[in-house]
């Protein structure tokens, strides 16, 4: 793992980082799925009694894509490895921010998520300031909470062995205005420009046809939600996602996609 | 004013083989996903573990002088597997 966040209701989000080619025992045989580098898995600690309290999987893991922590340039492995290149911050319920480097590029782009849905709701790219190191792989980011309504970005640059170069930092103050809960209503229309970010299951376009029964799904959505009542709304996403998911998560991050 | 970091009021160990990759605190009931309890805690400390293929969480409740481990989870991650020749 190479970051996680928790948020006070009690979401929790692990972000998992590239399998590295760590030199191992010759007696150990290690088999990684490449499926696996780079996914955001997100569970909640749910209270089922007054005495015991349960963690849960909440959604298939999102598998992030066209971030510097997960691409792998020729000839070396992806950016981790000389510092740290993305970070994550719950803004509770399920909302998360996500800073990381682009590769090939001096920008960094702040990503923010509603991983139940697995849809970003805001982006915003920028580039590293100049004052810090020319090198990209010697920055590293952390996100902070600083209020309801205020996250801190710290970079720091690690000098690289010249006696001259001296670590330097900036604080980035980022406003953030995120609903107290998660609803379909703010994560509708949100899939495409999401797309970019996101793995394609199976390495290629969805397959799936838009057919009857999900323009069925999607007026009831609507019309629920112009009524406001998003909590029915929520709960005819799911129990259709339910019914038409099966059990491998890809299929169920691709319908996700398809209807959202 | 004065920080005492001698005498501790409480103690906890971890049974954790993994790393400890991070932690947070919520101060008095901010944490809004504990069992309802009789006693309001001073703070919930909520500890992420991980190694390869396995992520640990616990949450401990802290009260006035004594630890309460509301969750301890170990959940393997798909995608990895070790096996010893």
């Amino acid at each position: 793992m190479i970051d996680a966040t928790c948020s006070s209701s009690g979401y929790i989000t692990c972000l998992r980082k590239p399998h590295s080619s760590v030199p191992l025992p010759q007696a150990w045989l290690i088999s990684y799925d490449s499926e696996s580098d780079g996914q955001w898995r997100s569970f909640e600690l749910h209270s089922i009694s007054p005495e015991s309290l349960l963690l849960r999987p909440i959604s298939s893991p999102t598998r992030l894509s066209g971030l510097s922590f997960i691409e792998k340039s020729p000839g070396r492995a992806a950016s981790h490895h000389s510092a740290m290149t993305v970070s994550t911050l719950s803004l509770g319920s399920s909302f998360a921010v996500l800073c990381g480097s682009l590769p090939q590029s001096q920008d960094l782009v702040l990503l923010l998520w509603d991983l139940r849905y697995s849809v970003v709701l805001a982006s915003h790219r920028f580039p590293i300031p100049t004052n810090l190191t020319a090198s990209k792989a010697s920055i590293s980011l952390k996100l902070i909470p600083a209020s309801n309504s205020q996250v801190l970005l710290s970079l720091f640059s690690t000098p690289q062995g010249k006696k001259s170069s001296r670590a330097r930092s900036v604080v980035f103050v980022i406003p953030t205005i995120v609903p107290d809960t998660s609803t379909i209503a703010t994560a509708m229309g949100r899939a495409s420009s999401s797309g970019k970010w996101l793995v394609e299951p199976n390495g290629g376009p969805s397959n799936v046809s838009f057919s009857s029964d999900r323009h069925d799904l999607l007026n009831k959505l609507r019309t629920t939600i112009r009524q406001g009542d998003h909590e029915t709304a929520d709960s005819e996403f799911f129990k259709w996602l339910d019914n038409h998911s099966g059990s491998t998560a890809s299929v169920n991050v691709r319908l996700v996609c398809s209807v959202l | 004013m004065d920080i005492d970091l001698l005498t501790p009021k409480a103690e906890w160990k971890s049974n954790s083989n993994f790393a400890l990759l991070t932690s947070f605190m919520f101060p008095k009931v901010s944490a809004t996903f504990l069992p309802s309890h009789q006693v309001a805690p001073s703070a919930t400390l909520v500890l992420v573990f991980s190694s390869t293929g396995v992520i640990q969480i616990c949450v401990l409740s802290l009260h006035q002088d004594e630890f309460a481990t509301v969750l301890n989870e170990v959940i393997p991650v798909d995608g990895v597997s070790v096996e010893i020749l």
